[in-house]
């Protein structure tokens, strides 16, 4: 395991996103959730390296607004994304996600939708949000459990995070970072000054 | 589900609501010119640090020393500071010449440092040493809440030392125009690299305001700086050395070379942003419904405006358009002399210079901004408090494509009146190299590249939204545009945000041809309470910060805070051996 500061791997999270495709909003998204789920030392590094070897995902399909809930029979990042859009914006008591690839980011990503983003899903009417998963492992419930708690009174001081994780991470980061050229170098912020001075 | 979007009620907001208040508006006061021309002010996060430090009657002390005869080791200052204890350990190394550079690919620096959460241990000394020294490349702990490298101004501390050397005090001219003996070229702070996170050491008395660690490694960096050429002037000059006289401590501040990765985070912390100027307009607003002066605070006001004066005169750079602005500054200011005893003894005289100032540009209105505050306690002091925001831009998916377009039409003028097809609309691009992650701005049309560039592009980004909202009806939704447009997530939040955070964006195109990165530079450095900019290029500039604050030594004296506009005088005491 490699030991982190939070804004290491959230910073990191947020660039694998742009290099691998994503847009800047999405990939902005999914980092936010990263680092609210990093207060709690949740840190879902087989989500991660799954969305890291997973193409980007397309357009999402719509999802299926009945009279009580939004149903979506995809959910990966951009269908989470619309789903919780589409359960906002048309008031729904339910979100109801088939096919659910990446649980941890999702309640993470659900988490900052309350207002204040700390967990508290305490809507207007008092009615708390259900979000119902199907195809979950058992230990969703933990996190579910974790995710209707308050932020953490103490930040974390290190994060643990799977190697290979953080390896496949900064790779894709990279991605994002312009090779150098003799131009590049020279058109730099205070190139070709003299500092000795 | 019914989010309740309480944005309004966000930190900065609830603390400086008051609906009988006048703010500039963001269309001025958020233009690239308008905040290039940006000075500090008593609500700048140094200026609030050493009224905390003050408040709070912090002393320094030296734990641990161990330096060689040329200066190479390390120090280590400790200072207690409300119930917590920080350490600043500055390592100073031999560097070559070759290997001085300012710039962010650099490997080796005179000094390097740390803010440590404690008293370091003999242990935690050697350990630190091997990764401090090399900075970015390090491994570190949550101990270790900031680091910082630092170069010599060769010529001055050349020349302290060997004037102190000889028992003499350095030279009054020259530390005028140089103003430090060491200058940072980065801080870096929350996780960078594996250090604490800002999170994590939020809850630290003394630590929470925006940058307070990082500017209190600064200060700290500005007492290791004293020691050290104290330290060589001993070495080289025995017993007929003297010690840097406290007067001209106080003129002596630390120097920074800022380049592109300044800019960058006003654009990607916008609530933040937002909250720093508004803190900043509120306070003016908050002076310019001050109706009379009295004759004490009358005379304070006429003392500072003979400081500005001494002040502006010793601004020197070399940047010949930055000096013909300094120039008109003078004169402006000078010219203001016939007219200030009057403005000042009547009705609503903050209101008054401000219209006066706002008359010359942008450069005067900052200035006077600045003037007018300084004294007004009543009004902006606690204000600071305000200038934290917590809250991220968030997805508002129920507003309509028709408010949206309002949104747009209401906050970015500038970027629907933008012609996009204009080659120097887009002649820039900023990016991060791969050479150790150095922030650069490319040509857009001669360098590689763009794909990978930083989301800036707001009036193309605006372009693209507008062209496929054309295709909904205003009734549609924002759920339903993103549902056809995930890539569109970016820039409708943006949009949405500005409409509760009104200083959250710049109203500029910082692509284009004449966008000048230093004006972002500036903003944010006279944020951070920085003075004498001395731009070496429109990417990058040097700055000076803390001088004239307290020493470490004065902080308790009455008056500490006094120190806006600092002009270098003579010290009595320059001729003390």
């Amino acid at each position: 395991m490699t030991q982190l500061s939070v804004n290491q791997l959230v910073s990191e999270t947020r660039k694998a996103m742009l290099g691998k495709g994503y847009g800047f909003g999405a990939s902005d998204d999914v980092a936010r959730a990263i680092e609210w789920l990093a207060g709690f030392t949740i840190i879902p590094s087989d989500e991660l390296l799954h969305l890291m070897h997973t193409p980007c995902e397309g357009r999402p399909d719509a999802p299926d607004v009945t009279d009580d809930r939004i149903i979506l029979r995809q959910a990966g990042i951009h269908d989470m994304l619309a789903g919780l859009d589409y359960a906002e914006a048309h008031e729904a008591q339910v979100l109801q996600l088939i096919n659910l690839q990446y649980p941890l980011i999702s309640i993470g990503l659900t988490a900052l939708r309350a207002t204040p983003p700390v967990g508290q899903f305490l809507p207007e009417d008092g009615t708390p949000l259900s979000v119902l998963c199907q195809n979950l492992p058992d230990e969703i419930i933990l996190y579910q459990h974790a995710y209707e708690r308050d932020m953490p009174a103490q930040w974390p001081a290190r994060i643990s995070i799977d190697e290979r994780c953080y390896k496949v991470l900064k790779q894709m980061a990279f991605e994002t970072y312009v090779p150098s050229s003799e131009q590049s170098r020279a058109a730099g912020a205070g190139a070709g000054l003299n500092d000795n001075d | 589900m019914a989010r309740t979007p309480d944005i309004q009620a966000s930190d900065a907001m609830s603390c400086t609501q008051d609906s009988t208040l006048v703010l500039r508006s963001p269309q001025d006061v958020m233009r690239l010119e308008a905040l290039g021309a940006s000075f500090p002010h008593r609500l700048s996060f140094k200026r609030t640090l050493i009224r905390k430090l003050h408040e709070q009657k912090a002393t320094l002390a030296v734990t641990s020393k161990e330096l060689d005869d040329n200066g190479f080791g390390h120090i280590v200052l400790t200072m207690p500071f409300c119930g917590r204890t920080y350490s600043l350990i500055g390592y100073s190394r031999a560097l070559a010449d070759e290997d001085r550079t300012d710039r962010v690919i650099a490997t080796a620096w005179d000094a390097s440092f740390c803010l440590f959460d404690g008293v370091p241990t003999a242990d935690d000394i050697a350990y630190l040493s091997n990764e401090v020294t090399h900075q970015e490349a390090g491994i570190y702990h949550e101990k270790v809440m900031t680091l910082s490298r630092a170069n010599k101004s060769v010529r001055l501390f050349a020349h302290v030392v060997a004037a102190l050397s000889e028992g003499r005090q350095p030279d009054h001219d020259m530390i005028a125009k140089i103003g430090y003996l060491m200058r940072t070229t980065a801080v870096y702070g929350n996780g960078k690299f594996g250090i604490a996170d800002r999170d994590f050491i939020k809850g630290y008395d003394g630590l929470d305001g925006p940058f307070r660690a990082e500017m209190l490694t600064v200060f700290l960096i500005r007492e290791f700086t004293f020691q050290l050429v104290d330290h060589c002037a001993a070495i080289q000059g025995g017993d007929k050395a003297a010690s840097l006289a406290p007067a001209m401590r106080r003129n002596l501040g630390v120097g920074n070379s800022t380049g592109l990765g300044m800019a960058p985070f006003l654009i990607h912390h916008p609530n933040l942003f937002h909250s720093w100027i508004l803190v900043r307009e509120t306070a003016l607003a908050r002076c310019r419904q001050i109706d009379r002066l009295s004759p004490q605070r009358q005379q304070r006001y006429h003392s500072l405006y003979e400081r500005v004066v001494a002040h502006l005169g010793q601004w020197k750079v070399d940047d010949e358009g930055y000096q013909v602005t300094i120039a008109q500054l003078c004169k402006d200011w000078a010219e203001l002399g016939t007219s200030f005893a009057s403005l000042i003894s009547g009705d609503y005289p903050f209101e008054a210079l401000m219209a006066w100032a706002s008359e010359k540009g942008d450069d005067m209105a900052a200035l006077m901004a600045s003037f007018v505050m300084e004294y007004a306690t009543e009004v902006t002091d606690g204000l600071e408090d305000c200038m934290t925001q917590a809250r991220d831009p968030m997805i508002e998916p129920k507003m309509t494509l028709g408010q949206v377009k309002e949104l747009i039409a209401e906050n970015y003028q500038w970027a629907v009146a933008l012609d996009l097809d204009a080659k120097e609309s887009r002649a820039q691009f900023w990016y991060v190299s791969e050479e150790k992650l150095e922030p650069r701005l490319g040509d857009a049309y001669h360098e590689e590249g763009q794909s990978r560039e930083m989301p800036f592009a707001m009036a193309y980004y605006i372009a693209q939204l507008q062209e496929a909202m054309s295709r909904f009806a205003d009734e549609a939704l924002v759920a339903e545009l993103l549902l056809r447009h995930p890539e569109l997530r970016y820039i409708v939040r943006r949009i949405q945000n500005v409409g509760h955070f009104a200083y959250a964006e710049v109203h500029g195109n910082l692509v284009g041809a004449k966008c000048r990165p230093i004006d972002l530079l500036r903003c944010k450095l006279s944020f951070f309470g920085a003075s004498k900019f001395d731009p070496r290029s429109d990417r990058w500039t040097r700055i000076t910060l803390y001088q004239g604050a307290p020493t470490a030594a004065d902080l308790h004296e009455d008056g500490a805070d006094d120190w806006a506009f600092w002009v270098v005088e003579e010290p009595a005491d320059s001729a003390v051996s």
